[in-house]
């Protein structure tokens, strides 16, 4: 049951955005925004004029590289875009949000997944994503960090974004799930969420940045002050992405 | 451990001060040679980090709570430098493996309402989360494979132990449980998450 996108796969959906979005890109016109996936809904929610490019950011960062006419690169992993910035392919990327991971599994919990700990248990059949994208690769520092990634040997199934390992924990195709607590939210009653302990959690950084080939960089920069800016971190926030705590007071006496 | 992180984890604890954070280094320096830390050695420390994590910021909003003074506050300073200097050692030990440390920053954490309002909800709160300490390091023992990391967890339980002690008798006889209670890992981390939404 273990699902492999080829190669061959993997063009043809680049090929069809880059056909999809191919011209559009033009001043005046909304901006092209090329958006990890776990970004779709609340993207979407803040401005839903842009046209949107919603994949793995790794695939995103890929295309751009190919020449993908986008305006705008949101990653769930600073890798990409500091690597595309050092290459002179963005401009210098900002900070978005952060995000966390949880188990999820599917309504009536049918393998009963009361924890974490359950998904070493033999017998349950997990998915999660390739560790090539970030919630997959973040999946596994999980698993490393709480001392299980035996329960890899439970995967089932990998795929190529977060929203795939949502939609097959929803179907029932598998007893769990490990995505980002956004997601799991976006799903509502259709999964249930197992926490996952916080010293286990690792930094979950988005960041975002101007595409430097775009032709209209104003309308860029425009989309993203617009979602670094005070509704957009509203609306991130309820949707449960998570920001830096505002500066503490200054200590008073008594604490250290 | 070899002996160039040694000197780094003592450089480290002497930028962090204190005279028990240096009892903590002697403790981990006294281990065997280390490298044979397993994945769950490491979840214990980065349990660990954010276990103290959370005992510190008891210390400090208890002592800032109104309820002690005098002899008791000292006490509660010493307790706080105490839970300070573990901190720094499991980070250090964790840091010294090549491993990402865990930022005060990356934690967020809450207490329940109206824990600090009296003394002696204050100091219930206080034998619950040494208690949790306690047994969860006591885990840390029977299971960790390292033995320098499973030095540094006998030590810091023996510490636990005593500070478990000092909360009870400011609340009556410092007497504990004969055989304290032994946690795993898992239900450690379920305990603690009551305190880190």
């Amino acid at each position: 049951m273990r699902r492999r996108r080829s190669p061959a796969c993997v063009l043809l959906a680049a090929v069809a955005l880059l056909v999809g979005l191919a011209g559009t890109a033009r001043a005046s016109d909304p901006p092209t925004v090329f958006a990890a996936a776990s970004l779709t809904d609340v993207f979407r929610q803040i401005d839903p004029s842009a046209r949107y490019g919603f994949a793995g950011s790794n695939t995103l960062a890929l295309q751009i590289r190919q020449g993908a006419p986008a305006d705008v690169l949101a990653s769930a992993a600073p890798n990409f875009t500091q690597e595309l910035f050092r290459d002179g392919l963005v401009e210098k990327p900002r900070f978005l949000a952060f995000n966390r991971l949880t188990v999820i599994v599917p309504r009536g919990n049918p393998a009963g997944i009361d924890s974490v700990y359950d998904l070493m248990r033999s017998g349950v059949k997990l998915v999660v994503a390739n560790a090539r994208v970030p919630v997959g690769s973040y999946t596994r520092t999980v698993f490393r960090n709480l001392g299980i990634s035996t329960a890899l040997r439970n995967v089932v199934s990998q795929e190529s974004d977060v929203r795939d390992v949502l939609g097959k924990v929803v179907l029932g195709q598998a007893d769990a799930g490990v995505a980002y607590v956004t997601d799991a939210r976006a799903a509502g009653s259709q999964v249930t969420r197992v926490a996952i302990p916080v010293f286990a959690q690792p930094k979950v950084r988005y960041e975002i940045a101007v595409v430097r080939a775009s032709p209209d960089r104003d309308a860029a920069t425009a989309f993203i002050d617009r979602v670094t800016g005070p509704r957009g971190r509203r609306l991130m926030a309820q949707a449960g992405f998570r920001f830096p705590p505002p500066p503490k007071p200054a200590r008073g006496r008594g604490t250290r | 451990m070899n002996e160039l992180t040694r000197s780094a984890f003592l450089r480290r604890v002497a930028a962090g001060g204190g005279a028990v954070a240096a009892g903590a280094a002697v403790g981990w320096m006294a281990g065997p040679a280390a490298g044979a830390a397993s994945e769950q050695d490491l979840a214990w420390l980065r349990f660990a980090i954010t276990a103290e994590f959370v005992s510190v910021a008891y210390y400090r909003q208890t002592r800032a709570a109104g309820h002690f003074a005098g002899h008791e506050l000292r006490a509660l300073e010493r307790a706080t430098a105490a839970q300070v200097a573990h901190k720094t050692a499991f980070r250090t030990a964790l840091t010294d493996l090549g491993e990402p440390a865990i930022d005060d920053a990356d934690l967020e954490l809450t207490f329940p309402d109206g824990a600090f309002e009296t003394r002696p909800g204050t100091l219930r709160l206080g034998r619950r989360i040494e208690g949790l300490l306690l047994h969860a390091y006591l885990g840390a023992v029977t299971t960790i494979a390292d033995q320098a990391i499973r030095r540094l967890f006998a030590q810091v339980s023996a510490s636990e132990a005593d500070q478990l002690s000092f909360l009870t008798g400011l609340a009556g006889p410092p007497i504990g449980d004969p055989f304290p209670s032994v946690h795993g890992l898992e239900t450690a981390a379920e305990a603690l998450a009551v305190y880190l939404p």
